[in-house]
């Protein structure tokens, strides 16, 4: 097999999982031959995510955009992203100086859907254009078809279903391309919400470089069913309330034993 | 003081251990203060409930319509509380409505009292309502009768067709939300087993379901055929297909074909936080250019209706968002008694549907969503 190389797309420029995701790619001898990152500070796409997420979501953004992190750790518990970058020795930054280090294409584009973006990608040629918050290979937090959209994690154990992160092809429906592995994410005692995401997004980027080195033989065809099961949404702060009891309250202990037997093949 | 005089815990917690939940502190406390608000509009209503309260402050006559269905959520609420007040103001609101049937069995369209004699098919469908709630209460066959006249009056009146020709909002119209005057008439007809009324009332909505378009639209589901439709008149027909399959026991003929609005109804709820367009064109064009505050809380139950037959929490989840919307332009706390807890017509207030106005179905559509949400939540374990 000759050596892979990828493009990799990020929603914004100091993402940690995409920072973890190109590092271990370069060291892993993957040819990281360009990056993608998606300019916060374009007026349609503020637009969009006040819209989807109200304007309280942008204030919190703000320390995500510059790299601060805030996926709800605590001192006894770091989370599962902060863990597996520290176990990788990954000190995650910007993105743009990444690539100046090493020599790598960088393209800031308005929105993945741009024409910037498919010029970009285009012109390299790739074999796999890696989606680290945009485009066409996706690690999604949940089981597809049943658990298809936005907070996919959360919505998996909601609607009782063990939570996975699915690596999938994208194309033009929401979480509908071939799916190419699942891969379980383990549920711990005592877990809230934003340990669990975190550790979707860990399960995520180990799964995206396993995929990248190891290809599947054929890339698979959409299944029918794909859009069959209705589309997941932000959940809303009862029904994430609800969750957040759930898991502190035990109901999902039945999922502990099951994840670490699987979470072993990860 | 506060309307559960009798409740030992707080209703929220459901379990005296267990700290109440954010969430449903807040639905109560907005339920609570809803419940409150009709409860005035009762006070300034001289017998009924006032139609809405300005925004230059006064309350307007009471309109016998609304008051009709504004008695089951007083019943819902004072069950749900353990409070007597709600429980006696949907009795009287009856009694006022029984002083009001004409002998043929109908009431007047409009506020009371009418400037002329005005028999209205759609207003006296949602008497209908109340009544058969006040029967379910106290097995009162005074209430019973009342209803059984007045959906007779409305049974008369149908066609072959399944169309009124007198008694229309617009004259000669039958809009596609006369699904909520069938199914009063089959509320009736459940208790009565009156074979008229059922005949009749299948008939209608025979007629409105060969209004559906591919795209899941009921042609003339709005107060006028050229303009967009309210979200409001969009959810009565929804409701009206809904619990017309339930009393009907037939899911696939008047359940089904309101899935596809229903789902894109969902779709809009999500994509938009809750804050669903005003009013769709019949192509579901959109006018955002404001929310119709009561479309908000009667789709949200529309939802929930439907999601009992499908169990998703998804669905559950748009609903909640729904109600949120309305929640957040509610004034729990304002020193005019008439705007607090008072439900707008439209979010801004100044937008097309009853302008500047709080209309008491816009509190009471809002108080079932609220009592709906709560429950379902609850049975979820929050």
């Amino acid at each position: 097999m000759s050596t892979p190389r990828i493009v990799i797309t990020a929603g914004f420029d100091r993402a940690p999982h995409v920072f973890a995701l190109a590092e271990l790619f370069r060291r892993r001898g993957v040819i990281v031959e360009g990056l993608i990152t998606v300019s916060p500070y374009n007026w349609k796409r503020l637009r969009a995510l006040t819209r989807q997420r109200g304007r309280e979501f942008l204030w919190q953004a703000i320390p995500r955009l510059l790299g601060k992190g805030t996926s709800g750790t605590d001192a006894e518990r770091p989370d599962a992203l902060a863990e597996f970058l520290e176990r990788h020795q990954i000190s995650p930054g910007s993105l743009r100086s990444w690539s100046h280090t090493h020599r790598v294409p960088y393209g800031v584009v308005p929105s993945i859907n741009d024409k910037k973006s498919v010029e970009f990608v285009r012109s390299i040629n790739p074999d796999w254009v890696v989606y680290g918050g945009g485009g066409i290979l996706n690690a999604h937090s949940g089981p597809i078809p049943e658990i298809r959209g936005m907070n996919a994690c959360e919505w998996s154990l909601l609607l009782g279903y063990a939570p996975v992160v699915t690596i999938h092809l994208i194309n033009r429906g929401i979480d509908t391309g071939g799916i190419i592995a699942r891969h379980p994410v383990p549920v711990c005692p005592g877990d809230t919400i934003e340990m669990l995401r975190s550790r979707c997004v860990a399960v995520g980027v180990e799964a995206m470089l396993h995929t990248v080195l190891n290809p599947p033989d054929k890339l698979p065809q959409p299944e029918r069913n794909a859009a069959s099961h209705r589309q997941c949404f932000v959940l809303a702060p009862a029904l994430k309330e609800l969750l957040a009891r759930r898991l502190s309250g035990g109901t999902y202990a039945h999922l502990y034993e099951q994840s670490s037997e699987e979470g072993a093949s990860v | 003081m506060t309307l559960a005089k009798n409740r030992q815990v707080s209703i929220v917690s459901g379990r005296a251990d267990e700290a109440p939940s954010v969430a449903l502190m807040r639905y109560e406390t907005a339920l609570e203060a809803t419940v409150r608000w009709l409860l005035r509009s009762i006070k300034h209503g001289r017998g009924g409930s006032c139609a809405y309260f300005g925004i230059w402050g006064h309350w307007s006559k009471p309109y016998p319509e609304t008051t009709g269905y504004i008695i089951p959520t007083l019943l819902d609420y004072a069950q749900y509380v353990g409070a007597e007040e709600p429980h006696t103001a949907a009795f009287a609101l009856g009694e006022w409505l029984l002083g009001l049937q004409s002998d043929e069995g109908y009431w007047n369209g409009g506020m009371h009292p009418p400037r002329r004699s005005d028999p209205s098919i759609f207003n006296s469908a949602q008497i209908l309502i109340g009544l058969c709630a006040l029967y379910r209460e106290t097995k009162d066959e005074r209430w019973r009768d009342a209803a059984q006249k007045g959906a007779l009056w409305l049974a008369q009146g149908v066609g072959e067709d399944g169309q009124w020709m007198e008694g229309n909002y617009r004259q000669g119209f039958n809009p596609s939300y006369y699904t909520r005057v069938a199914w009063p008439m089959l509320e009736v007809w459940d208790l009565t087993q009156d074979s008229r009324i059922r005949n009749a009332a299948e008939r209608v909505l025979s007629a409105i379901l060969a209004r559906r378009k591919d795209n899941g639209v009921f042609r003339g589901w709005g107060f006028d055929q050229e303009k967009p439709a309210f979200t409001h008149t969009i959810a009565y027909t929804l409701r009206g297909l809904l619990e017309s399959a339930r009393l009907l026991g037939d899911w696939e003929t008047y359940g089904r074909p309101a899935e596809a609005a229903l789902e894109r109804l969902f779709r809009q709820a999500e994509l938009n936080r809750g804050k669903l367009a005003g009013a769709f064109f019949e192509d579901w064009k959109k006018d955002t250019r404001y929310t119709c505050l009561t479309g908000n809380a009667q789709t949200a139950i529309c939802l929930l209706k439907f999601e009992e037959k499908v169990e998703d929490l998804r669905l559950v989840n748009a609903a909640c968002k729904l109600v949120d919307v309305v929640c957040e332009a509610q004034a729990i706390e304002h020193p005019i008694p008439g705007f607090r807890g008072a439900v707008a017509g439209s979010s801004p207030v100044w937008g097309r549907y009853m302008m500047l106005r709080y209309p008491n179905w816009a509190a009471k559509f809002h108080a079932d969503a609220l009592m709906m949400l709560i429950k379902r939540l609850r049975k979820e374990g929050l």
